[in-house]
């Protein structure tokens, strides 16, 4: 029996593998960003993008092993679609969590600390929007049928996010800042605000397939 | 004088290409097996189903058609194949063993022969249990398997493994139950004429292994596309679901094997699929396959039983 299920064994390894990378991913992005509220553009934020596009590369090499292995085993056709189509969705997140470290990086945005508490906010939910998703994405692993909640939940952050990105840009363009950094940091929010869309995104993907897989 | 047989094998030969469908037809379509490799599947369980449990089926038809000479047995199969070739032209259901049976029953009017009517109350019973059959043990199949599924927590993963082996190895079982149950429909009308200079059992199960060989080449040389338009709208159902029905179908027609009942295979998938589809509370009921089910019961045999009555009238000494 084991020698049958030794490949789906590998998918199941290498699914979280991949899962556990975007959460890698998370984690280096999240005190990259604090600190860089903080203390601003230097040395140690330079490392959080270092680390976030290591983190977000090993990500993309497991899925594409991962894409090559979902053709080669012998998993049911229906289910190559769905489960291709999820990590695709997924990797979407760990794209946005190194493009926003790389867009710090590259425009040099000054660091709004006026708005640090605001933008903690907004990280929180994002945070809470992409862990809620991992976690949904583990149980419906195991048990399709469960997946519900975890969906509503990301929705629920993700409309928050949308909520608090409106509040700080509003906040953005009553403050006494040059145009040009007023939308710069007009950009910061919405591409922070991108991490939870696309984890509202994967949920979609994830409930759906949840339906195709329920019994 | 094997010329006579060729009412049957062509019988034969169109049971294969047709009734591979509803075993080997979600495997193909879905790409688990290519569909040679369902096809050598195939052909071999059906040759081992009619050899080893074709006899029961051929002794039962046997009974209905007691004293058939080699010329009306030949004439009555070939006015079985006609309607079967006519119903399928027409896009209309039809089942070899109730086509058989009503050409049996033609032949028998035409002899002025008693009907043997506990014979064919056995066989017209066995034949609504095949729907219904087919779609109890689908549900009970299903929840049963659902149950084990939600209480040993089976990951996606090894859920997809365990549909994917589960579906090859019920085609197997079904192309085995397809001939052991079918076998008779081909070649049980010859039972008693003396054919091929043998008597009882090794009569039948030469005869057996006849139909075998004959419905195994329907599958291996004409099966694909009928293979791939069934698979495409069993595999509409999840691929659980299909397993479910697809094991229903060859339990159910196995089980009227057993008994000695030649029964529709596709009224056994049809069940299957209603059976699963009622568990999971997807669609409501499906009015046309139950029409087409019942049409199958009329239809078919009456049609068969008119074509023999003609084709002896033409072709026999009254």
């Amino acid at each position: 029996m084991s020698f049958i299920f030794r490949k789906q064994a590998h998918l199941e390894a290498g699914f979280e593998s991949f899962l556990g990378c975007v959460e890698r991913c998370l984690e280096v992005f999240l005190p990259g960003m604090l600190n860089y509220l903080e203390h601003g553009l230097g040395e140690s934020f330079e490392k959080s993008v270092s680390l976030a596009h290591a983190a977000e590369s090993e990500a993309d090499d497991i899925r594409t092993d991962l894409e090559r292995t979902l053709y080669k085993e012998e998993l049911l056709p229906d289910s190559r679609g769905d489960l291709l189509g999820l990590l695709e969705a997924c990797d979407k997140v760990a794209n946005r969590t190194e493009d926003v470290l790389f867009s710090i990086s590259i425009r040099r945005i000054e660091a709004p600390k006026e708005l640090r508490e605001d933008f903690q906010e907004l990280l929180g939910k994002v945070e809470a929007s992409v862990r809620t998703l991992l976690k949904g994405i583990r149980i419906f692993f195991v048990e399709p049928r469960k997946v519900r909640p975890f969906v509503e939940e990301v929705d629920k952050h993700e409309s928050e996010c949308d909520h608090i990105q409106h509040e700080i840009l509003k906040k953005v363009y009553s403050l006494d800042w040059h145009l040009s950094r007023k939308m710069q940091v007009d950009d910061l929010v919405k591409e922070i605000g991108a991490i939870s869309d696309a984890a509202e995104g994967a949920s979609r993907r994830l409930d759906i397939t949840a339906i195709k897989r329920n019994l | 004088m094997y010329s006579y047989l060729l009412g049957s094998l062509y019988l034969g030969w169109a049971l294969g290409s047709n009734d591979a469908a509803n075993v080997f037809g979600t495997v193909v379509t879905s790409r688990m097996l290519k569909w040679r490799t369902a096809a050598l599947l195939g052909a071999a369980f059906v040759i081992l189903g009619a050899y080893l449990e074709g006899a029961p089926g051929i002794e039962t038809l046997s009974g209905l058609a007691e004293g058939q000479t080699l010329a009306s047995a030949g004439l009555l199969s070939l006015a079985a194949a006609l309607a079967v070739t006519l119903l399928t032209i027409l896009k209309l259901p039809a089942s070899t063993s109730q086509a058989v049976v009503g050409a049996i029953m033609g032949m028998a009017l035409f002899r002025g022969q008693t009907v043997d009517w506990n014979s064919l109350l056995k066989v017209g019973i066995c034949w609504v249990v095949t729907p219904l059959g087919g779609a109890l043990s689908a549900a009970l199949l299903y929840l049963a398997g659902r149950s084990l599924v939600y209480r040993l927590r089976i990951s996606i993963f090894r859920l997809d493994g365990y549909v994917r082996a589960g579906m090859i190895l019920a085609g197997c079982y079904g192309a085995f139950a397809l001939g052991a149950n079918n076998a008779a429909n081909v070649t049980g009308v010859f039972m008693g004429t003396g054919l091929f200079g043998l008597e009882g059992s090794a009569q039948a199960r030469v005869l057996a292994l006849l139909a075998g060989g004959t419905i195994a080449l329907g599958i291996l040389t004409f099966s694909y596309r009928i293979m791939v338009t069934v698979g495409r709208s069993l595999y509409d159902l999840d691929p659980f679901s299909a397993l479910v029905a697809l094991m229903a179908h060859s339990v159910t027609v196995h089980s009227l094997a057993l008994v000695g009942v030649p029964v529709s295979s596709t009224q056994a998938i049809i069940g299957g699929v209603l059976g699963v589809v009622a568990v999971r509370g997807l669609y409501k009921l499906n009015l046309r396959a139950l029409v087409m089910i019942l049409l199958g019961w009329v239809a078919t045999p009456l049609l068969a039983g008119l074509f023999a009555l003609a084709v002896a009238r033409l072709l026999l000494p009254v």
